[in-house]
């Protein structure tokens, strides 16, 4: 796989340069001390990147306190659903684009849990501003999904969200397996598509 | 365990309620002179008593107001023209044109003592720019005065004899932060009424933004020179009593002597500031002397 | 020798390590996930005097920012990295330099979460302190200091913060302590835990400490507010209530009065399946809450004043007269229905037409000058005359056919010039009408493309707009737009400008790439009722986001 070219490449790019590095700046006459100071900085240091590269890049959903539609406090580690795909989806009552494919969704929704089991999850990121129309509106649009209000941002902070709508896809370890920063006429579509592929087991790419 | 915690957390909570100041009766500071009387101060001596009158001149102003620039530039024209000597300039940033303003006019130069007097006066409830001569003609909005009108009410009151002579002596404490000045006032005159003493600290060449309608769109200058802007007050926005009725002559003047202390906030640049005090009828508000000096530092 | 051992080891370690960590087998990794995401936005200007864009001397700006946020277990640590050299037009250019103004680390476990270092929070829904960031106004009160919370108990939530408050590059001058409790009825009580009816109820204190420099004023050093906020969820009804009480605060944005402040909001919602109703309150009195008493416009606010009008999206209902919260008084409502009518009936059509209607509005409170230092008195029920904002609009969406798609907009606008400033050429009373049409036509699986056509008419300020906007979306990574817009109507006829600007997008996953040209009118551009003015330009812009 080509993260493991890239682990390898970058150590050899690490390992060469703190070659010159051990090469010239030491001074095998003074100080041990200080050699070996120097070694196991360099050491760690290594050790760090290394982890930065050789890291597992898959992601989790962190452990964040947000809200129901009915006002409970929900804690993100509780989202579940049996093994079976999740979606989550940030939108916001005045996205137009955000809103234009949830609505698209909403037609096939019904067919979509018949076929995969997949649930979708629908946090709004409308603060008090709007918070108290996200249920009107929901209701209002005959949406089934499960929907989750996060007015501070906690969530979409901590999903490294920077704008909506944002969706990730969540296999059955609840590991992201692939996210969308769009949403264009038709990308419902393609998103059934992948959904498909992941309650199947298969890779997405 | 987690009770306990809970009950710990419950009285640090009622801790909180402590943390209030609800200021109940007189909100003024009272006046205290309390320098350190070992440091040495950079003082600018007394001006001595002035011979001529000197008119106030106030102009009501604010960094979003396009036609302000014009008002600044006659004031600007009477402090060179032959009766420079004659004038006392402020410039008070009040009112919605000197509302802090995003991304651009984020500066704020407006003050308490500012804002209070423009609701006073009601200036820029009629419009900006604006200003005062003397603040003479109050009320009926007669005190009013549009800078094109400036210059020949300025000459009208250069032309009244002065009852009262005034005489400002400053100091400067830059390890304490403090502007200390000495203001003595001198009736020679018999008057009716009750007179009061302002006294106030405006700063010279701001450099900030302004807007200027004679410039083209977007009339933005972003290096404007702001001068004469009120900073602070001495003593409140009315000032303080010093004569009632007084009978004073040339040989033997009603005489008044105080002392004022300010902090001096570091946002202001101590080379360009002013110490302005003037006189005024407590009942018609006419200013009937004025003087500045500047603060040595 | 000595070298090759050393390089030897150091491959060994690292080849050993690596064959740990790529095992991901069921297994939890061991040294934690790091993930960011990095967003740049920069500008290249042109001169344009036509449009009174200023003049930029840099040429080109740059808004950027990265995020990394380390999880382990139970203990998470992020920073921020933010970079405005210089920043973008209509940004505060305080903010000009670099640094990393947000740095953070936290331990949750078993009920207890605790934070040290900069930290996001909201007491309720914001009323008496909310700490949070909208980049695109270039807004961040981030708080800097600790954080507790506990939520052990079910149905219990506690929270204690102490901290100042970021401006810019630095730290506001005072420091905040807040405290907040909520609890949920039905979760605390067990026997009330399947009923339909639930009870919240919620309380905070939050105090500021500023020290008193002013020579003229006894100022207080320390300011409280206290909170209580009630929520009842019943069937489908859902009441909420949130009521603040802030003592003297005399602060440069009230003219330094010592009255004490109070906001209330109230709302009421209806929903069941098809329908949704929902009618909010508010009042705000005095309740300009900041930690540095002189600071102003959007910076150092303790709280978050929402303004209880629709935000639009489209772009001439959106941008020209926005309502901004007025801190130091004002009275609102707003009424919000939404409807779809059933398919497959007359109106419906095959797929159901929905409705939405919406009424806002916003006026002054009453204000009897006391002309001492407590300002004025305002009475809860006497209804001044001065309107300050009002909109009725009223919002159709079709599905016609698989292809085709209307959306369709009518929005009436009262916008009082005079009092809200910045916004209008000249302070007066500007009464809008603005329509929208807006049709997607999806051509195939792949291709799709959606037209915009509006327009607002008004006899004041700059007269009449329409705008012309086109999206085709060509699945699954490209998007390309134009967009027109004419100020046909504006009275000085040399101020009637075309300003076209042409957009290229790229989209692959969490990365996105968009790029624009052309002149950009002045606008501003609001989340909230946090407004930022955006002054008009001509130029380049481009935008590029990714998350990893």
């Amino acid at each position: 796989m080509e993260t493991r070219l890239v682990n390898y490449g970058a150590s050899f790019f690490l390992i060469s340069a703190y070659k010159n590095l051990l090469c010239t700046k030491f001074d095998y006459s003074n100080n041990l001390i200080l050699i070996l100071m120097k070694k196991t900085l360099i050491i760690i240091s290594l050790f760090f990147a290394n982890s930065l590269f050789a890291q597992n890049n898959e992601k989790t959903i962190p452990a964040v306190e947000i809200k129901t539609l009915d006002g409970k406090t929900f804690n993100t580690k509780d989202i579940d659903n049996g093994g079976k795909p999740i979606v989550i989806d940030f939108w916001a009552t005045w996205c137009s684009p955000c809103k234009a494919e949830l609505n698209a969704i909403a037609e096939n929704y019904a067919d979509w849990q018949k076929e995969t089991g997949v649930k979708i999850i629908a946090v709004s990121i409308d603060d008090a501003r709007n918070m108290e129309k996200v249920k009107p509106y929901v209701q209002g649009k005959n949406w089934e999904y499960e929907v989750l209000l996060d007015p501070n941002g906690d969530f979409k902070r901590a999903m490294n969200v920077n704008n909506v709508p944002h969706l990730f896809i969540l296999d059955k370890d609840k590991v992201i397996v692939y996210q969308q920063n769009s949403a264009a006429p038709g990308d419902d579509e393609k998103l059934f598509e992948l959904v498909k592929k992941v309650a199947n087991n298969e890779p997405i790419k | 365990m987690k009770y306990n915690l809970l009950t710990a957390l419950f009285f640090s909570f009622l801790l909180f309620f402590y943390s209030c100041d609800k200021i109940e009766g007189n909100k003024l500071e009272p006046v205290v002179v309390d320098i350190d009387t070992t440091e040495k101060p950079i003082v600018n001596p007394d001006s001595g008593f002035s011979t001529i009158k000197k008119v106030l001149v106030e102009d009501y102003t604010g960094h979003t107001c396009g036609n302000c620039p014009e008002a600044a530039i006659i004031l600007h024209g009477l402090l060179e023209s032959p009766i420079k000597n004659n004038i006392v300039p402020m410039a008070i940033h009040a009112g919605s044109f000197a509302l802090p303003q995003n991304p651009d006019f984020t500066m704020d130069f407006r003050t308490p003592v500012g804002n209070e007097l423009d609701a006073k006066f009601g200036i820029s409830a009629v419009g900006n720019p604006n200003g005062m001569i003397d603040r003479f003609g109050y009320p009926n909005t007669q005190h009013i005065i549009y800078h094109s009108d400036w210059q020949s009410k300025v000459e009208s009151r250069v032309s009244i004899p002065p009852p009262l002579f005034i005489s400002i002596k400053n100091s400067f404490f830059s390890v304490s932060n403090k502007i200390k000045c000495q203001i003595k006032t001198n009736i020679v005159n018999t008057l009716s009424g009750e007179y009061k003493l302002s006294v106030f600290l405006i700063e010279d060449s701001i450099i900030a933004d302004q807007k200027d309608y004679s410039l083209p769109s977007p009339s933005h200058v972003v290096n404007y020179n702001h001068m004469h802007v009120l900073r602070a007050s001495f003593n409140g926005t009315y000032g303080d009593v010093i004569a009632s009725n007084p009978t004073g002559t040339a040989s033997n003047p009603v005489q008044f002597k105080k002392e004022y202390i300010l902090n001096y906030n570091q946002a202001w640049n101590k080379n360009h500031l002013y110490v302005v005090a003037f006189v005024y009828n407590s009942q018609t508000y006419e200013v009937i002397q004025a003087e500045y000096r500047k603060i040595k530092t | 020798m000595h070298k090759i051992f050393f390089l030897l080891s150091v491959i060994i370690i690292s080849g050993c390590y690596k064959s740990i960590a790529q095992n991901k087998q069921n297994q939890e990794n061991n040294l934690g996930e790091i993930h960011g995401n990095v967003q740049v936005d920069f500008q290249v200007y042109n001169n344009d005097s036509a449009i009174g864009a200023p003049k930029v001397p840099e040429k080109f700006r740059l808004n950027g920012f990265t995020n990394l946020i380390y999880t382990k277990g139970k203990f998470t640590a992020g920073i921020r990295y933010e970079n405005y050299q210089n920043a973008l037009l209509g940004f505060d250019q305080r903010y000009n330099g670099s640094g990393i103004p947000f740095k953070f680390a936290n331990y949750a476990n078993d009920g207890w979460d605790i934070t040290a270092g900069n930290y996001y929070e909201q007491f309720g829904s914001g009323l008496i302190l909310r700490a949070y960031e909208e980049r695109g106004l270039g807004y961040d009160n981030v708080f800097e200091g600790v954080r507790i919370k506990f939520s052990g108990i079910k149905g219990l939530m506690l929270k204690g913060l102490v901290g100042k408050q970021r401006v810019f590059f630095g730290l506001g001058n005072g420091i905040v302590r807040g405290f907040d409790g909520e609890l949920s009825l039905n979760e605390l009580i067990e026997s009330r835990k399947d009923k339909k009816q639930n009870l919240f109820l919620g309380g905070s204190f939050v105090s500021k400490y500023q020290s008193d420099q002013n020579n003229i004023f006894i100022l207080p050093e320390n300011v409280g507010a206290w909170e209580g906020r009630a929520r009842l969820v019943s069937g489908n009804f859902n009441f909420a209530a949130e009521y603040v009480y802030k003592i003297n605060d005399p602060s440069a944005v009230n003219k330094y009065i010592y009255k004490p402040g109070e906001a209330l909001l109230l709302s009421a919602a209806y929903s069941q399946k098809g329908l949704g109703i929902n009618l909010s309150v508010k009042r705000i009195d005095n309740m300009n809450f900041r930690s540095d008493r002189d600071a102003t416009l959007n910076n150092l606010l303790i709280n978050f004043l929402p303004a209880l009008t629709r935000q639009h999206t489209y772009n001439l209902a959106a941008t020209i007269y926005p309502y901004a919260t007025q801190p130091n008084g004002e009275l609102g409502m707003q009424a919000d229905v939404i409807y779809t009518i059933k398919k497959g009936s007359l109106l419906g059509g095959n797929y159901g037409t929905t409705v939405l209607f919406n009424f806002s509005n916003a006026y002054n409170i009453d204000v009897k000058p006391t002309g001492d230092e407590m300002g004025y008195k305002s009475d809860y029920f006497t209804f001044n005359n001065d309107m300050y904002f009002q909109d009725v609009n009223i919002e159709i969406n079709k599905k016609i056919n698989k292809s085709w798609k209307v959306n369709l907009m009518y929005a009436n606008f009262v916008f009082n010039g005079k009092v809200i400033t910045g916004v209008t050429d000249k302070t007066e009373v500007v009464y809008a009408n603005i329509g929208v049409i807006d049709v997607t036509y999806k051509i195939n699986s792949r291709n799709a493309i959606r037209t915009e056509m509006q327009s607002l008419t008004t006899k004041q300020d700059k007269g009449n707009w329409a705008t012309f906007l086109s999206e085709y979306t060509f699945s699954p990574h490209w998007f390309y737009s134009v967009l027109l817009q004419y100020n046909y109507g504006n009275p000085n006829p040399d101020k009637r400008l075309l300003y076209p600007i042409g957009n290229i997008g790229y989209t692959k996953e969490a990365h996105r790439i968009s790029i624009g040209y052309g002149r950009q009118r002045a606008g501003i551009f609001c989340v909230g009722g946090v407004c930022r003015q955006v002054p008009a330009s001509n130029g380049l812009s481009v935008s590029i986001t990714s998350s990893f």
